[in-house]
């Protein structure tokens, strides 16, 4: 079938595109390296030239993060913190994907926890934190809870939405060639249901971190979280930014992480 | 053909009604469908669109209930998709995360079928469609034509008695439709089975079949049957017979007389 051979390369794609998506990502980055250089520039000159202690130099944020890396105070936090984060989105991720699928495979469960589900996913999450102290007071569950409360929502709706709306061809498919709902749920469904589950993932994860800083912050003197406690005054600014800044990069950091490893997932 | 042996499909006045819904009046989908097909027949259900032409084969497949009349499948009432029939469907319905071999053995393996066992039939089953090589490989890697043909290695390999084949070239270009149409004369003459092949190509429709079923709209009914009466084994230069010509052409004189007597009696 000579057909057949000539067809099968034509889903590779050609070598230029490789290098065409190379110069596009490096021409991307030209725009924000110049929106950050204007941004710290400006910052710079405010925090020099204003008296106003919420913003002081950029400088002075920068030496006072290195002070924090080298006096160990960030490395000594974040243990805690990262333990608190990886509790919580074992659960959310355990517990979330559970708790989608029960709801994708018998109505009854979807009847049931709908109305919780959408009304959690709309709420605000922060008010919760304080009912928890209330419970479990200020240690590791009151943190971890935190962490699942933002997280298990949008693993739990993906994982839902991915079972449940799966190419009904497919379903037809298998139930014409004999497929029981055991059948159709474990050999078409879940699969199926797999990219957007792990999407959900993605998006619970950065929640998550959300999760996890509003519970060091509002619930103890811990953790990186416990940091922006300590110096949320106003004669620490400096401080108080510096962790800010290392928050929102290990943030950056983590959900690029689990993003690549999921985007690998898929791939496999 | 032998028509002394029992039928392996039989519709005695079969129909199906839609009830009214939403305000829009019952739709009766099909009405006093009367067709015996024989063992080793290949039948083409051929009529415009909405003439009901895919309904009454996922019918005569079990998917879709019929509530008047009587269908039988060797000489049993049809009440849901059963192993003596296998699908190939319109738009391949191959399962993304598995490779050819997999999806090939799929229906063995929703039978409770061994690993070993079914991949033998199905290894056997994809060279006979034209696909030894491609085993390891994943559909989107694979052209339409080749898609389909694991869709067809698919149903060989659960070994049916009637292949229902729903309009399984129509998103292949001519050159390729052409090729799948001799291969799967070939495969049809090795196995000896039944096929009803649901098209909307004329000279498809004709080229491969003992019988044409020229269907109607409003409601969806039987037309006429026209048999074809060209020698086979049929090959490229039956497409140039003065015979296949002048069925091919009868065939589109009668749907086009349907075609152009339709609009009066459409409102919307």
């Amino acid at each position: 079938m000579s057909s057949l051979t000539s067809a099968s390369s034509g889903r590779l794609e050609p070598q230029r595109s490789v290098r065409d998506r190379m110069r596009r990502r490096v021409g991307d980055q030209g725009p924000l390296l110049a929106s950050i250089l204007i941004v710290a520039a400006s910052w710079e000159i405010v925090g020099r030239t204003t008296d106003t202690i919420a913003f002081p130099p950029l400088t002075d944020i920068f030496a006072a993060l290195w002070g924090f890396l080298l006096d160990g105070s960030i490395v000594s936090n974040l243990g805690v913190s990262l333990l608190t984060l990886a509790l919580g989105m074992g659960i959310s991720i355990a517990g979330g994907i559970a708790i989608g699928a029960l709801m994708g495979r018998f109505r009854p469960v979807e009847y049931a926890l709908d109305v919780y589900i959408n009304a959690a996913m709309a709420a605000p999450m922060v008010a919760f934190v304080p009912i928890f102290i209330l419970l479990f007071g200020i240690g590791y569950p009151t943190r971890v809870l935190t962490v699942v409360i933002f997280a298990i929502f949008p693993i739990i709706v993906n994982t839902f939405a991915g079972i449940r709306n799966v190419d009904r061809s497919l379903v037809e498919m298998g139930r014409s060639f004999g497929a029981r709902e055991r059948q159709l749920f474990w050999q078409i469904r879940v699969p199926a249901a797999f990219p957007l589950l792990l999407a959900g993932i993605r998006l619970g994860t950065a929640r998550g971190v959300k999760g996890l800083i509003n519970g060091e912050v509002l619930v103890a003197v811990v953790g990186l979280g416990g940091l922006v406690n300590t110096y949320g005054t106003p004669f620490s600014m400096d401080r108080l930014w510096a962790i800010i800044f290392f928050l929102v990069a290990l943030a950056l950091v983590i959900v690029k992480l689990v993003e690549m490893g999921t985007r690998r997932v898929v791939r496999a | 053909m032998s028509s002394t042996a029992a039928p392996v499909i039989e519709a005695v006045g079969v129909g199906k009604t839609y009830p009214a819904s939403d305000g829009r009046a019952p739709f009766t989908a099909l009405s006093g469908i009367d067709l015996t097909i024989h063992p080793g027949e290949f039948v083409s259900l051929i009529g415009p669109s909405g003439c009901g032409k895919t309904t009454f084969l996922k019918m005569v497949d079990g998917l879709i209930p019929y509530d008047e009349g009587e269908l039988r499948v060797l000489g049993k009432p049809v009440s849901g998709p059963g192993p003596e029939r296998a699908v190939v469907f319109q738009n391949f319905a191959l399962l993304p995360w598995l490779t050819v071999l997999e999806n090939a053995a799929f229906g063995l393996r929703l039978r409770g079928v061994g690993k070993d066992e079914r991949d033998r039939v199905a290894r056997s089953n994809i060279e006979m469609a034209g696909l030894q090589g491609f085993e390891s490989a994943y559909p989107r890697q694979l052209s339409g034509g080749m898609q389909q043909r694991v869709g067809l290695a698919r149903a060989l390999s659960v070994d049916p008695d009637i292949f229902l084949m729903d309009e399984p070239f129509g998103s292949l270009d001519a050159q390729t439709r052409n090729l799948m149409q001799s291969d799967l004369l070939r495969v049809w003459h090795a196995s000896g089975k039944t096929v009803v092949f649901v098209t909307h190509a004329m000279d498809e429709a004709v080229f491969l079949s003992d019988r044409v079923v020229l269907m109607a709209t409003r409601p969806g009914r039987v037309s006429e049957i026209i048999d074809i009466d060209l020698p086979r084994p049929r090959t490229d230069e039956t497409r140039t017979e003065p015979r296949f010509v002048e069925l091919t052409s009868y065939v589109w004189d009668r749907l086009r007389e349907m075609i152009l007597t339709e609009p009066q009696k459409q409102s919307a």
